[in-house]
Order: structure tokens, then sequence, then C-alpha cells
């Protein structure tokens, strides 16, 4: 245990990718327990770690998002939310994060939803009086629906890493919290419009509002045909996802015309080195977790959770605030694959629902991307508006309490995850 | 999009720079195209069952035949370009001396990873002796597929003639930027 932590520390500081430290860390472990022998046991879990078949679905879900952003889909779902809320006051504030809804809804990765919508939407802000880094802190932290929102590659790598709880029971479980957080963040929008006097879009109404949906429908039907197909059986996660693959391809090309071949190459190029990353954390996940699953740092975690109180609310508090802490420093995916081997049966274990921990995890680790020092989305936000990162986490300080209220409301009533799920059921 | 990583200065570091950037490329190619087939596939078995309502058993055992390999070359592709996440955090506050010699350090432990990949991965090559029932006529052996591992260790080793640059990380942000600006969206 200590070898591999202290393995562990080392690495992370000098600095080596995150999933290698996670692999030596484990093999310290291993070799801790059972000697050098045990170092055979890294092909095997790599192997393991990126052979499930619900892998399948991670890079059709990363293809059909990079395909929806050369599409033309982002001016369409800004248009359409231009018309449904041109007239209200702080308008475009408004519409940056409604487009964020509908864009979870499609490609469920806050970077991609950041830049997409943001390189669109800051400068159009910009022109109409809003101060840069609000710009940027509104678009930054409207992404951070998109992981939450289904379909999500966190949840796909969530549900492959505690084989306990299914896929999608988990896309199921965020879509109640993820409106939530929308209607937090337009409660703050709005607020903020009024008090600072934030000006009108212009044009909007019904008839605009379903001229403009007209051109956006194809898209939307992505979730749609991912959701539909797999809760009502008619499809597998990675069916679906493969389907909705080959059905953007073909809005893309024959309904929008705006996608060619060199575009559909250009995606797929960039879903390898996205999977890559995702992948490489898989399999170092699995080489750790066979240690973590022989140590008993579970046991001991569950033991000193318990050992601060017994009172469940504050057990999950805390474990809130460590998941706050933990996301500060190490970006959504790589902080899951390190804590949830540990943390979840350890929580598990203290009585508390594994659906609803794992939806309170993904929410707590996710504020993580617009959280300092390591805020991804927030960084590329601010360079996009062309302000510095200390003005745009300043700006962005409102909406960090409405998120911080979210996780409260989530942690408080189980139900408000376990409802819907338990609905379908 | 800026994907390559600088040649090294040497003579023969650059020609064994260019061979890392071509097998990236070869290593790239085969993973675009074990994703095009792993979509075909389930997509034919998806498209089957709409229409026939019956399921093509098929389909689901070749389709998964695909993914270690995208899985373990991917990871290398990912090496090469730059992507993989890592903390910075102390590297910046140190003096640049001093968080170079940390990066060669992070450097040795890529070098043990990938050595360790293809020593290890080798012996489960060696090991691996179950067949994959893809159908009643058709199996395939286990060595097919397990040998992504070794491979990946090997590519990974000519990775490291390219030095600490495969630890830099590239701006993810700005090429996801141009990724969106080089469509119309």
């Amino acid at each position: 245990m200590a070898a591999a932590l202290a393995v562990f520390l080392i690495l992370l500081l000098i600095g080596a990718p995150i999933a290698l430290v996670m692999v030596f860390s484990g093999l310290a472990g291993a070799v801790s327990l059972g000697g050098v022998a045990f170092l055979e046991i890294l092909p095997d879990r790599m192997f393991s770690g990126v052979s499930g078949f619900l892998l399948m679905a991670v890079p059709y879900f990363i293809f059909t998002a990079e395909l929806m952003n050369r599409a033309g889909l982002t001016q369409r779902l800004i248009d359409f939310n231009n018309a449904l809320l041109g007239r209200v006051r702080g308008a475009l504030s408004h519409v940056n994060i409604t487009t964020s809804l509908f864009f979870a809804g499609l490609t469920g990765a806050a970077i991609t939803d950041t830049v997409a919508v943001g390189k669109l939407m800051i400068p159009a802000m910009k022109k109409e009086g809003y101060p840069a880094d609000y710009s940027a802190a509104v678009t930054a932290c409207s992404s951070v629906v998109g992981p939450i929102i289904p379909p999500s590659v966190v949840m796909v790598v969530y549900a492959t890493i505690l084989q306990d709880i299914s896929v999608i029971s988990l896309f199921v479980a965020g879509l109640v919290p993820g409106l939530l957080l929308v209607a937090a963040l337009l409660l703050v929008s709005g607020w903020l419009a009024w008090r600072r006097n934030y000006p009108v879009h212009g044009d909007g109404g019904v008839m605009l509002a379903l001229r403009a949906f007209l051109p956006t429908l194809p898209a939307l039907l992505v979730p749609v045909i991912i959701l539909g197909g797999i809760l009502s059986g008619l499809s597998t996660v990675t069916e679906a996802s493969a389907f909705a693959a080959v059905y953007t391809i073909a809005v893309g090309m024959f309904v929008y015309k705006h996608l060619t071949f060199r575009m559909i190459w250009s995606a797929l190029l960039t879903t390898v080195r996205l999977s890559g990353v995702v992948f490489f954390l898989l399999g170092a996940s699995t080489v750790l977790g066979w240690f973590v699953t022989r140590s008993g740092i579970t046991r001991e975690a569950a033991d000193l959770i318990a050992g601060f109180s017994t009172d469940p609310l504050v057990q999950l508090f805390m474990v809130n605030a460590l998941l706050l802490l933990v996301g500060t420093a190490v970006d959504v995916l790589p902080a899951l694959v390190i804590v949830a081997p540990v943390l979840v049966p350890a929580m598990v274990q203290l009585g508390f629902d594994p659906l609803h921990f794992a939806m309170v995890m993904i929410l707590a680790l996710n504020v993580g991307n617009i959280t300092p020092p390591v805020g991804m989305t927030l960084m590329t936000a601010a360079q996009i508006a062309n302000v510095s990162y200390e003005s745009a986490i300043r700006a962005s300080l409102p909406f960090y309490l409405s998120f911080l209220a979210v996780i409260a409301i989530v942690s408080l009533w189980p139900s408000v995850v376990l409802w819907l799920p338990g609905l379908l059921q | 999009m800026n994907t390559t990583v600088a040649e090294p200065r040497w003579p023969i570091a650059t020609a064994l720079g260019r061979f890392s950037a071509r097998l990236n490329r070869v290593a790239l190619m085969l993973c675009v195209a074990c994703v095009l087939a792993m979509l075909s596939i389930s997509f034919i078995g998806f498209f089957y069952m709409i229409v026939t309502g019956e399921a093509l058993s098929w389909t689901y055992s070749l389709a998964r035949l695909f993914i270690p390999w995208i899985g373990m070359l991917s990871i290398t592709v990912a090496f090469h370009e730059g992507e993989h996440v890592a903390m910075q955090l102390l590297a910046r506050v140190l003096p640049p001396r001093l968080a170079l010699l940390l990066r060669y350090a992070a450097l040795f432990a890529v070098a043990v990873f990938a050595a360790l990949l293809l020593w290890y991965g080798w012996q489960f090559f060696g090991y691996t002796t179950q067949y994959y029932m893809v159908s009643d006529q058709i199996q395939i052996h286990g060595r097919w597929v397990a040998a992504c591992v070794p491979v990946s260790g090997a590519i990974l080793l000519v990775h490291l003639v390219n030095g600490t640059r495969i630890l830099e990380p590239q701006d993810a942000r700005l090429r996801a930027a141009d990724t969106v600006a080089a469509g119309p969206g």
C-alpha cells in the first residue's frame, strides 16, 4: 500500500501521464503483494481493460460528436435558441446555456461543447456588450451539463469500471440532475441579466422558433435514436451509438449538405486520438483496480469515512468535498478512474445506493471542469474570449454556487436521481 | 491541424524520428480501418434486426475482436501526438533545467512501461490458447487479438526516439478549436 502510494505521488508530481501513474502504482502494489512475478498482470489487465463490449460505444460517441461539429449544427442550434429566447433580457447568455443543453444530448463532452458553442457565442456576446469574462464563464459553466445528460462517454467509462451498474441506468439517471443544472444556470443567468441590465437580442417568437427548429430537427433526433433505441430494448448501447454515427453522416451529407468526405476523414482521425486517451485510462484503471480489490483499501476507506461520522449525510458531504477537491487538480475522466474503484465500493458498503452515488460522483467531479487550477473548459473559454483565466474564474463564481446547490439537492434527495430509472423499470 | 512531433537533431535520430512518424501513421490508419470495420458490422447487425426482427449472432462476436486493437494502438497514437493527460503543476513552477530533468524521469517511466508491455505482452501472446467463436464455422485464434499488446509495446518503444516531446501536451483546446473551425458550423 505504501509503495503504491509513493509511486503514485512521485510519478504524478514529475508530470507522467496520469494513466501511466495508475499503471505503475498498481504494479508497485502488485509487486508488494506477490513479488516481481506479479508484473505479469500488466498485459492481461491492460488487455481486459480495453476489451469490453460496451467500449465499442466510446469511439462511436466521439465520432458522432466530431461529425456533428463539422456538419454545421452549432449555428443552427444557436439560431433556434435565439428565436426562442431572443426577446428576453440577457438573451444571449440564456441562449448559451440552452444551446449547451441541446449539445449535451448530442456530444456529451464538455470541452467539445465549449469550443463549438464558445467560438460562435462568445464573439456575439461581446459584440452585444456582455463583459468578455462573463461570456467565457457562462460558456464554460454551461458546458458542464454535457457529461451529465446522455449520451455521455464519462458514463460509459463509469459503467465499464464499476461493472455492477448498467450504463442504461446511468443514462436515465442523468436526465433529471442534468435538467436541474440547466435550470440553476438559467436562474443565475436571469438574475445577473436583471441586475446588470444585459440587453435583449431582438427578434423572437413562436413562428420564428418553429422555423428555426425545423433545420435542427434531424440532428436533435440523434439523442432520441440513442435513448429511444436503448430504452425500448430495440438495440444495445453499442448498436444505438453505431446507428447514430451512420445517421449523422447521412444527415450531414444529404440534409445539411455540409459534411464532406474530407471532414469525415478528419473526424475519424480525431476519434482515434481522443479514444487513445480514454482507452489508456481504462486499461490503467484495471491494473490499479486489480491491486485495489486485493489490498483492502476499499474496506479501510469505508472504515475511515464511518470513523468520521455515522450520519450518512455527513459522510456523503465529506465525500463530496473530497471529490470537489480532486476535481480541482485532475480532469474529470482521470479523476473518475482513480477514485471510483476505491470510493464506490466503500460507499456501497456504507449503505448508499450505487446509482445515486454514481450520479453524485459524476456531478461533483464534473464541476472540476471549471475549477482552478485545472479547469480545462474554463481555460478554453477564457482563451476564446481573450481574457485572463483569473477574471474568468471570478465571473464564474455565481455559477459555482448554483452547481454546489444542485450537488447538495442531489445528495440530500436520492429520489431526484432514482425516480426516473425506477419509473422506467 | 499540426499533429507532427518535431524532428530530433542528429541524423540518426532524424531517421528514427521519421520511422516513428511513419509507424504512427500506420497505427493511425489501422485504427481508422478497425473503427470503420467495427462500425459497419455493428450497423449491419442493427439494421438486420430492425428489418427481420432477428439478431445476427456473428456481428457481436466479430465486432468485438476489433476493440482491443483500437484500444491498444490508439494509446500509442495518443502518446505520439502528446494527447495524454498529465499534471504539469510542478513542472510549471520549477526552473527549466529541473523541469527538464523531471521530464526525462517521466520519459524513463514511459520506456519502462513500453518494455514491460512488450516483454510480458509477448508472453501473454504465447500463452493465449483460446479461440473466439464468431460462428459455428468461423473460429479465430485468440493470438490474432492478443498480439495487440506486444505490438503496442514495440511501437511505443520506437516512439521514444522523439524524446521528451511525446510528453509535451499538444494544446488540445486549440486543436479542438481548429477542428471546429475546419467545419462550416
